[in-house]
């Protein structure tokens, strides 16, 4: 793991090949270059972008079974699904995401605003692509897709609208 | 918790046991589970996967609550049992469901016990956890103890 600044940008890599690069503040764009890394380079000044590639780079810094009962590192195929889906979804007053690891190397999204509750699993050995989305005791199953307009309603009345 | 459970050396005889409805079930949850909140840590619903361990891909581990009691053992104190050597860095809190909720609630799951050298009170809830069911497991699930830790060990 190599933690320092090249180009101004400060940039970690994991097992010498993925990594998330990210400014450490200020504005930020997605770029996607060789197959293994993800950039966020300078460029808009969406407020998720940095806080998000954060988390993910700590997420990719997994190894393998960093779970004890079983694990994969992150699947740098997911978190580029994740993060199209949080470039489609997130406006700029919209709440960021929790972001957590799943043991088969997906990615979940995780928001709740209120009684708004919404799961966006990108999980490619698993074959799961699912959003789930409770509004109060209602539960919606959904493709991330057709949830990509849920994000900036969730805790509004026009959500299921949306 | 580790999930081998091919060998009962010493406690086959609890191995067959119905895990009753009113039992506990325990989980142990690592902070890579969780994100931390305003409120403390949030456990997120891939806690609640199955092993990625090749034979064991439809088990999640538990410690199974009667169990641990007739050995006069606490769930507060699995981490440390668990994983004495991360035991200084907080690293692991505990989440309970009950059995029946299991049963009911989440479902299409069946709770066995699988005793272990490691851990007597070992067994395995069984079944596939698809998303929708995992998300169940986590509404159902509260904190014993959580993680002690203020970040994850992967954060800098």
């Amino acid at each position: 793991m190599v933690l320092g600044q090249i180009s101004g940008r400060h940039t970690r890599t994991v097992g010498g090949f993925k990594a998330i690069h990210y400014p450490p503040s200020g504005p930020a764009r997605w770029s996607y270059g060789r197959e293994d890394v993800i950039s966020l380079e300078a460029g808009t000044s969406a407020p998720w972008e940095v806080p998000v590639a954060r988390r993910i780079t700590a997420l990719m810094q997994l190894p393998e079974n960093w779970d004890p009962r079983g694990s994969r590192p992150l699947d740098i195929a997911d978190v580029r699904e994740a993060l199209a889906f949080l470039e489609k979804a997130m406006k700029p007053a919209s709440p960021l995401p929790k972001i957590t690891a799943l043991p088969s190397g997906g990615l979940e999204l995780h928001w709740r605003v209120g009684a708004d509750d919404l799961e966006v699993i990108f999980d490619n050995a698993e074959n799961e692509r699912v959003a789930l989305l409770e509004v109060g005791e209602e539960e919606h199953e959904m493709t991330p897709e057709q949830a990509i307009d849920c994000v900036d309603f969730l805790g509004h009345p026009r959500l299921l609208a949306a | 918790v580790s999930p081998q459970n091919d060998s009962n050396n010493g406690h086959a005889d609890l191995a067959d046991e119905w895990v009753g409805d009113d039992v506990w079930l325990y989980r142990l949850v690592p902070t890579y589970f969780c994100e931390r909140g305003d409120d403390g840590w949030e456990i997120g619903s891939a806690a609640f996967s199955n092993s990625t361990e090749p034979g064991f891909e439809a088990e999640m581990s538990v410690v199974l609550g009667d169990t641990l009691a007739s050995l006069d053992r606490l769930p507060e104190d699995l981490p440390i049992f668990t994983f004495p050597a991360d035991a200084e860095h907080g690293h692991w809190g505990v989440a309970k469901l009950l059995t029946e909720t299991v049963r009911t609630t989440v479902g299409n799951q069946e709770i066995v016990r699988s005793p272990t050298d490691d851990e007597p009170a070992h067994g395995d809830v069984c079944g596939p956890k698809n998303p929708k069911r995992r998300k169940r497991f986590k509404k159902s699930a509260t904190w014993v103890i959580e993680p002690a830790a203020p970040s994850e060990a992967h954060d800098s």
